[in-house]
Formats: C-alpha cells, sequence, structure tokens
C-alpha cells in the first residue's frame, strides 16, 4: 500500500502531524502580533491551561519587556501583565 | 525488582482492567508531555519516534522491561489517540466555540484549522468502527496516532502484518465512507 502524504487523508502517523502543525501556528500566529502598546515577541512558558509570551512596549514611552499570559479557554484572549507592566502616572 | 509499570502491565496481561485505567493513567502524562515539546519545538520527529523514545526511557529508568515492549506498544497506541485528541481539542477550543480573539490577523490558517476538525471527526468515527470491529480500530491507532509501522502494528497486536495490512486498509476506507455520508 502506497502511502502518498499529499494526497492522503489519513497517513501512518498523520495524527500527530495534524497536532504539529496546530501547534506551530498557534505560536507563530501569536508572535509578531501588537497587543495595545506591547508587541509579542517569543513564548517564554507553557503550562497545561495556557501560554505565557515575552512582549516589549512599542510606544516609545520607556523600555520595559513584560509577560502576556494567553489562555486558550478564555473570553477573549486574556492578558495579564505583570505588575512592572503599569505605566508610572497612569490611572 | 518490579516496577508499577511492569507490575500493572502483568496485571493488564491476565485481564485486569483497573490495571490497564491504572497504567494509562501514568503514561498519558508522559505522552503528552514528550508530545508537546515534539510538537512546539520544532523539532517534530514523528509519531513512532516519540513512542520509541517514550518506550526506551521508560525502560533505562528501569520502569519497563525489554520484554513488555509488546503491551505497551499496544498500550501506547490507544493512550497517543487520546492525548492528541485532547491536544487538538485544546488547541482549537476557543475557535469551535465561536469565540473572538482580540488580535488583529489571528486566524489560524484554515487548512491547518481543517484538518484539525477532520481529525477531530475521525477520532467520533472510529466509535462506530468500534461497534463493527474493535480491531479496525486497534490497528488505525497504531498506525494513525502512533505512527507504527505494518510490522510494528503486526508485533503491539499479536496478529500477521497481512492482517494489519487488510485490517489498516478497511479502517481507512470505512472511515472515508461514514465521512462521506454525515457530510451528505
Amino acid at each position: 500500500m502506497t502511502n502518498d502524504k499529499n494526497n492522503d487523508p489519513l497517513p501512518t502517523g498523520g495524527g500527530l502531524e495534524v497536532l504539529s502543525r496546530l501547534a506551530a501556528t498557534g505560536t507563530d500566529k501569536l508572535v509578531g502580533r501588537e497587543l495595545g502598546v506591547y508587541r509579542i515577541t517569543g513564548l517564554i512558558a507553557e503550562g497545561g491551561m495556557s501560554r505565557v509570551f515575552r512582549a516589549e512596549r512599542i510606544d516609545g514611552s520607556f523600555e520595559r519587556d513584560v509577560a502576556i499570559k494567553i489562555s486558550p479557554g478564555s473570553d477573549s484572549e486574556s492578558m495579564e501583565p505583570g505588575s512592572q507592566a503599569r505605566q508610572p502616572g497612569e490611572g | 525488582m518490579s516496577s508499577e509499570i511492569t507490575i500493572l502491565l502483568d496485571a493488564c496481561r491476565a485481564g485486569d482492567t483497573g490495571a490497564l485505567d491504572r497504567l494509562a493513567s501514568i503514561l498519558y502524562p508522559e505522552l503528552k508531555a514528550m508530545a508537546r515539546r515534539r510538537t512546539r519545538g520544532n523539532h517534530n520527529l514523528g509519531a513512532t519516534t516519540l513512542v520509541n523514545e517514550t518506550f526506551l526511557k521508560l525502560l533505562s529508568g528501569g520502569d519497563l522491561k525489554p520484554e513488555d515492549r509488546q503491551q505497551f506498544f499496544a498500550l501506547v497506541a490507544t493512550i497517543m489517540r487520546q492525548v492528541i485528541v485532547d491536544e487538538v481539542r485544546y488547541a482549537t477550543a476557543g475557535k469551535r466555540q465561536g469565540q473572538q480573539v482580540t488580535f488583529n490577523d489571528s486566524r489560524v490558517h484554515d487548512d491547518v484549522q481543517e484538518n484539525a476538525e477532520f481529525l477531530l471527526q475521525v477520532d467520533e468515527l472510529l466509535a462506530v468502527l468500534e461497534s463493527e470491529d474493535e480491531r479496525l480500530v486497534r490497528v488505525f491507532e497504531c498506525r494513525y496516532f502512533a505512527g507504527l509501522t505494518t510490522e510494528e502494528s503486526a508485533e503491539a497486536l499479536g496478529v500477521s502484518s497481512r492482517s494489519v495490512e487488510r485490517l489498516w486498509s478497511t479502517a481507512r476506507s470505512r472511515i472515508a465512507a461514514l465521512m462521506k455520508e454525515t457530510s451528505e
């Protein structure tokens, strides 16, 4: 039996391939994206329920990296900057 | 001294279903961690490598004996299915529930999303196959989810290579037919 990877919807080991492509897209789609005054620069860590990305400030007010937690199951993908993300003089 | 896994495998061989559940609960997180490292770290070496590495890791840690290989592979294929389906479901959760994502242009590539939906549909159709002929599902899990070759699947399931080929072929065409039925 021949398994043409391009045409066969059910190739040997196909299950993990689907997951791999999905995982790659999930990370790639967020890195480089802008979220308010931040730009996501990379994946720091991931747990069972969420992933934590590094992000940099892009409005030029000051330079500081923050951590942004993304929870896929949440209402809108939630943003939880650490305490150092708070702007001085804000609020 | 036998490890817990080895003892449980022996109990499984003796038909203890409680041992099977316990074993699955030990191996599930192990395989999930391996799958996550493999798929997110840009070094995807394929399912069969992942399964083999898990076996070798447990072997070198003294958790398995070389003679456990056959039993381990048969079990691992089913657990790999659970891990992959759960992970795909998790990764597509927001999209499937129709939730809005607040990022600009953060749509998941359509073909990737389609493949994921397809996989979840296949998983559901396997329940239909399970009621027709359980062996179809065991072979399908070995080939599609664990990435085992015909020979590896035959060894794991204790059947001939020819049987594996026949069952794999039947399973695939049954799934294609069921998929066609449900889309009509």
